[in-house]
Protein backbone atom coordinates (compact mmCIF):
# COMPACT_ATOMS: atom_id res chain seq x y z
CA UNK A 1 0.00 0.00 0.00
CA UNK A 2 1.19 3.61 -0.88
CA UNK A 3 1.09 5.88 1.59
CA UNK A 4 -0.67 9.04 0.95
CA UNK A 5 -3.38 11.38 1.11
CA UNK A 6 -5.78 10.08 -1.79
CA UNK A 7 -8.22 13.05 -0.88
CA UNK A 8 -5.35 15.77 -1.38
CA UNK A 9 -3.91 14.11 -4.55
CA UNK A 10 -7.51 13.33 -6.31
CA UNK A 11 -8.52 16.97 -5.61
CA UNK A 12 -5.20 17.97 -7.61
CA UNK A 13 -5.72 15.27 -10.12
CA UNK A 14 -8.98 16.58 -10.96
CA UNK A 15 -8.32 19.73 -11.29
CA UNK A 16 -5.33 19.40 -13.94
CA UNK A 17 -7.97 17.24 -15.37
CA UNK A 18 -10.56 19.45 -16.01
CA UNK A 19 -7.53 22.15 -16.92
CA UNK A 20 -6.77 19.76 -19.68
CA UNK A 21 -9.82 19.70 -21.60
CA UNK A 22 -9.76 22.29 -24.34
CA UNK A 23 -13.69 21.93 -24.88
CA UNK A 24 -14.58 22.95 -21.34
CA UNK A 25 -11.79 25.42 -20.95
CA UNK A 26 -12.98 27.36 -23.78
CA UNK A 27 -16.35 27.46 -22.66
CA UNK A 28 -14.97 29.16 -19.25
CA UNK A 29 -12.77 31.70 -17.66
CA UNK A 30 -11.59 29.53 -14.92
CA UNK A 31 -11.86 26.39 -13.46
CA UNK A 32 -11.39 26.43 -9.72
CA UNK A 33 -10.68 24.37 -6.75
CA UNK A 34 -9.96 26.69 -3.90
CA UNK A 35 -12.09 29.43 -2.71
CA UNK A 36 -11.67 32.10 -4.33
CA UNK A 37 -14.54 34.39 -2.86
CA UNK A 38 -15.86 37.75 -4.33
CA UNK A 39 -14.67 38.49 -8.22
CA UNK A 40 -15.58 40.91 -10.51
CA UNK A 41 -13.75 38.93 -13.26
CA UNK A 42 -15.51 37.30 -15.95
CA UNK A 43 -17.59 34.41 -15.81
CA UNK A 44 -18.97 31.98 -15.77
CA UNK A 45 -16.10 29.61 -14.14
CA UNK A 46 -16.41 25.64 -12.83
CA UNK A 47 -15.89 25.25 -8.99
CA UNK A 48 -15.19 22.32 -6.96
CA UNK A 49 -14.83 21.11 -3.77
CA UNK A 50 -14.96 18.15 -1.29
CA UNK A 51 -18.09 17.45 0.79
CA UNK A 52 -17.56 14.87 2.03
CA UNK A 53 -15.06 11.92 2.33
CA UNK A 54 -14.30 8.04 4.19
CA UNK A 55 -12.58 5.01 3.78
CA UNK A 56 -14.95 2.67 2.90
CA UNK A 57 -12.95 -0.72 3.48
CA UNK A 58 -9.67 -1.12 5.18
CA UNK A 59 -8.32 -4.28 6.03
CA UNK A 60 -5.87 -5.22 8.23
CA UNK A 61 -4.83 -1.17 8.25
CA UNK A 62 -4.45 -1.16 5.12
CA UNK A 63 -7.26 0.81 2.93
CA UNK A 64 -8.81 -0.76 0.29
CA UNK A 65 -11.35 1.65 -1.56
CA UNK A 66 -11.49 5.51 -0.46
CA UNK A 67 -14.80 6.92 -1.16
CA UNK A 68 -14.57 11.32 -1.87
CA UNK A 69 -17.89 12.90 -2.85
CA UNK A 70 -17.45 16.64 -4.78
CA UNK A 71 -19.90 19.09 -5.74
CA UNK A 72 -18.71 20.84 -8.89
CA UNK A 73 -20.98 22.98 -10.66
CA UNK A 74 -21.08 25.74 -13.31
CA UNK A 75 -21.51 29.30 -12.04
CA UNK A 76 -22.65 32.00 -13.92
CA UNK A 77 -24.14 35.69 -13.57
CA UNK A 78 -27.03 36.55 -14.70
CA UNK A 79 -30.52 35.02 -15.88
CA UNK A 80 -29.61 32.43 -18.57
CA UNK A 81 -28.74 29.63 -18.44
CA UNK A 82 -27.69 28.17 -21.33
CA UNK A 83 -24.10 28.43 -20.71
CA UNK A 84 -24.55 27.03 -16.93
CA UNK A 85 -26.20 24.02 -18.65
CA UNK A 86 -23.66 23.25 -21.33
CA UNK A 87 -20.36 23.49 -19.43
CA UNK A 88 -22.13 21.29 -16.44
CA UNK A 89 -23.17 18.55 -19.62
CA UNK A 90 -19.26 18.84 -20.17
CA UNK A 91 -18.18 18.09 -17.05
CA UNK A 92 -20.59 15.48 -16.43
CA UNK A 93 -19.30 14.24 -19.85
CA UNK A 94 -15.53 14.01 -18.40
CA UNK A 95 -16.10 12.66 -14.95
CA UNK A 96 -17.72 9.70 -16.53
CA UNK A 97 -14.86 9.30 -18.71
CA UNK A 98 -12.26 8.89 -15.47
CA UNK A 99 -13.16 5.04 -14.78
CA UNK A 100 -9.80 3.89 -14.85
CA UNK A 101 -7.29 7.19 -14.87
CA UNK A 102 -5.04 7.63 -11.94
CA UNK A 103 -4.35 10.92 -10.65
CA UNK A 104 -0.70 10.00 -9.70
CA UNK A 105 -0.33 7.06 -7.50
CA UNK A 106 -4.22 7.00 -7.06
CA UNK A 107 -6.49 4.99 -9.43
CA UNK A 108 -10.13 6.22 -9.82
CA UNK A 109 -12.26 3.04 -9.77
CA UNK A 110 -15.38 4.51 -10.68
CA UNK A 111 -17.46 8.05 -10.66
CA UNK A 112 -20.80 8.53 -10.58
CA UNK A 113 -22.88 10.86 -9.73
CA UNK A 114 -25.10 11.05 -6.15
CA UNK A 115 -27.55 14.35 -7.27
CA UNK A 116 -27.65 16.61 -9.39
CA UNK A 117 -27.65 19.96 -8.43
CA UNK A 118 -29.60 23.16 -9.69
CA UNK A 119 -30.16 26.86 -8.38
CA UNK A 120 -31.10 30.21 -9.07
CA UNK A 121 -29.52 32.60 -6.54
CA UNK A 122 -29.96 36.52 -5.65
CA UNK A 123 -26.47 37.30 -4.25
CA UNK A 124 -25.44 41.19 -3.70
CA UNK A 125 -28.28 42.04 -5.98
CA UNK A 126 -27.18 39.95 -8.83
CA UNK A 127 -28.79 36.98 -10.22
CA UNK A 128 -26.35 34.06 -10.18
CA UNK A 129 -26.65 30.43 -11.85
CA UNK A 130 -25.32 27.28 -10.00
CA UNK A 131 -25.33 24.24 -12.19
CA UNK A 132 -23.87 20.52 -11.38
CA UNK A 133 -24.10 17.77 -9.26
CA UNK A 134 -23.03 15.76 -6.48
CA UNK A 135 -20.49 13.01 -8.02
CA UNK A 136 -18.86 10.25 -5.71
CA UNK A 137 -15.51 9.09 -6.47
CA UNK A 138 -14.38 5.97 -5.62
CA UNK A 139 -10.47 5.83 -6.00
CA UNK A 140 -7.70 3.39 -4.37
CA UNK A 141 -4.06 2.95 -4.11
CA UNK A 142 -2.54 0.02 -5.74
CA UNK B 1 -53.42 -43.64 16.00
CA UNK B 2 -52.17 -39.87 15.29
CA UNK B 3 -49.94 -38.00 17.07
CA UNK B 4 -49.99 -34.03 18.18
CA UNK B 5 -47.64 -31.25 17.37
CA UNK B 6 -48.70 -27.73 19.09
CA UNK B 7 -46.72 -24.66 18.07
CA UNK B 8 -46.54 -21.31 20.14
CA UNK B 9 -46.01 -18.53 17.94
CA UNK B 10 -44.32 -15.61 18.64
CA UNK B 11 -43.83 -14.48 15.20
CA UNK B 12 -46.70 -12.44 14.74
CA UNK B 13 -45.63 -10.34 17.78
CA UNK B 14 -42.04 -10.34 16.29
CA UNK B 15 -43.55 -8.25 12.99
CA UNK B 16 -44.18 -5.54 14.96
CA UNK B 17 -40.92 -5.49 17.18
CA UNK B 18 -39.32 -5.03 14.10
CA UNK B 19 -41.22 -2.04 13.14
CA UNK B 20 -40.44 -0.95 16.93
CA UNK B 21 -36.91 -2.11 16.56
CA UNK B 22 -36.45 0.42 13.44
CA UNK B 23 -38.47 3.32 14.91
CA UNK B 24 -35.28 3.30 17.84
CA UNK B 25 -33.04 3.35 15.29
CA UNK B 26 -34.88 6.16 13.27
CA UNK B 27 -34.67 8.18 16.65
CA UNK B 28 -30.70 7.25 16.69
CA UNK B 29 -30.63 8.62 13.27
CA UNK B 30 -32.28 12.14 14.05
CA UNK B 31 -29.81 12.10 17.17
CA UNK B 32 -26.84 11.56 15.86
CA UNK B 33 -27.62 13.87 12.78
CA UNK B 34 -28.43 16.56 14.31
CA UNK B 35 -25.21 16.37 16.70
CA UNK B 36 -22.99 15.62 14.09
CA UNK B 37 -24.61 18.67 12.08
CA UNK B 38 -23.68 21.13 15.27
CA UNK B 39 -20.08 19.82 15.99
CA UNK B 40 -19.39 20.71 12.19
CA UNK B 41 -20.59 24.18 12.68
CA UNK B 42 -19.01 24.43 15.86
CA UNK B 43 -15.83 23.24 13.82
CA UNK B 44 -15.62 25.22 10.87
CA UNK B 45 -16.71 28.54 12.60
CA UNK B 46 -14.32 28.48 15.12
CA UNK B 47 -11.96 27.79 11.97
CA UNK B 48 -13.20 30.55 10.18
CA UNK B 49 -14.10 33.23 12.54
CA UNK B 50 -17.50 33.17 11.93
CA UNK B 51 -20.32 33.42 14.46
CA UNK B 52 -23.26 30.94 13.21
CA UNK B 53 -24.65 30.93 16.73
CA UNK B 54 -28.31 31.64 15.00
CA UNK B 55 -27.28 28.62 12.38
CA UNK B 56 -26.12 26.42 15.38
CA UNK B 57 -29.54 26.85 17.20
CA UNK B 58 -31.91 26.01 14.46
CA UNK B 59 -30.39 22.83 13.84
CA UNK B 60 -32.75 20.01 14.92
CA UNK B 61 -35.04 17.09 13.99
CA UNK B 62 -38.16 15.09 14.47
CA UNK B 63 -39.96 12.30 13.22
CA UNK B 64 -42.52 12.89 10.67
CA UNK B 65 -43.86 9.86 11.22
CA UNK B 66 -43.27 6.45 12.55
CA UNK B 67 -40.50 5.66 10.20
CA UNK B 68 -39.81 8.78 8.51
CA UNK B 69 -37.82 11.72 10.13
CA UNK B 70 -35.87 15.18 9.08
CA UNK B 71 -32.73 16.88 10.53
CA UNK B 72 -31.73 20.20 9.52
CA UNK B 73 -31.00 24.15 10.10
CA UNK B 74 -33.95 25.78 9.70
CA UNK B 75 -32.95 29.12 8.69
CA UNK B 76 -33.09 30.28 5.57
CA UNK B 77 -29.65 31.09 4.83
CA UNK B 78 -28.31 27.78 5.87
CA UNK B 79 -27.98 26.75 2.10
CA UNK B 80 -25.33 29.48 1.28
CA UNK B 81 -22.76 27.73 3.94
CA UNK B 82 -23.73 24.40 2.93
CA UNK B 83 -22.85 25.09 -0.68
CA UNK B 84 -21.45 28.26 -0.60
CA UNK B 85 -21.68 31.41 -2.72
CA UNK B 86 -19.34 33.21 -5.32
CA UNK B 87 -21.61 36.29 -5.22
CA UNK B 88 -22.69 38.91 -2.23
CA UNK B 89 -20.66 37.87 0.72
CA UNK B 90 -18.80 35.20 -0.99
CA UNK B 91 -19.18 32.11 1.36
CA UNK B 92 -16.45 29.14 1.03
CA UNK B 93 -18.76 26.33 0.94
CA UNK B 94 -19.18 24.66 4.53
CA UNK B 95 -21.39 21.34 3.64
CA UNK B 96 -22.36 20.52 7.81
CA UNK B 97 -25.87 18.43 6.89
CA UNK B 98 -24.20 16.49 4.13
CA UNK B 99 -21.68 14.69 5.91
CA UNK B 100 -23.77 14.47 8.99
CA UNK B 101 -26.15 13.04 6.96
CA UNK B 102 -23.65 10.25 6.07
CA UNK B 103 -22.38 9.96 9.78
CA UNK B 104 -26.33 9.45 10.87
CA UNK B 105 -26.88 6.50 8.01
CA UNK B 106 -23.96 4.93 9.87
CA UNK B 107 -25.05 5.08 12.91
CA UNK B 108 -28.81 4.26 11.90
CA UNK B 109 -27.44 0.94 11.22
CA UNK B 110 -25.19 0.23 13.47
CA UNK B 111 -28.43 0.82 15.73
CA UNK B 112 -30.68 -0.59 13.25
CA UNK B 113 -28.69 -4.63 14.04
CA UNK B 114 -29.27 -4.38 17.59
CA UNK B 115 -32.46 -2.50 18.36
CA UNK B 116 -34.88 -4.86 15.83
CA UNK B 117 -33.81 -7.64 18.13
CA UNK B 118 -34.17 -6.16 21.20
CA UNK B 119 -37.40 -5.38 20.75
CA UNK B 120 -38.17 -8.96 19.20
CA UNK B 121 -36.75 -10.52 22.72
CA UNK B 122 -38.70 -7.85 24.48
CA UNK B 123 -41.90 -8.37 22.60
CA UNK B 124 -41.42 -12.45 22.56
CA UNK B 125 -40.74 -12.09 26.33
CA UNK B 126 -37.42 -13.94 25.55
Amino acid sequence: MTLLNEAAETDQGLEDYLKDDASLTSMVTGIWSTFIGRKSEGMPIVRFFQVETDDLMTIMGNRVWTEIVYQVEAIDRGTDTTAARAISQRVDQLLHLLRGETFGHVLVEEVYRRAPLFRRELEGDQPYIYAGAEYVFHVSTP
Amino acid sequence: MATKLILRSNFRKAIGAAHEGLGDAVDKWVEEGVDQAKSIVTKRESQRGYALNTLYDSIDGDKDGELQAHFGPTVWYARFFEYGTYGGAGIEPMPFVRPAKRKADTAFKREAGTSVERAIRRRAGM
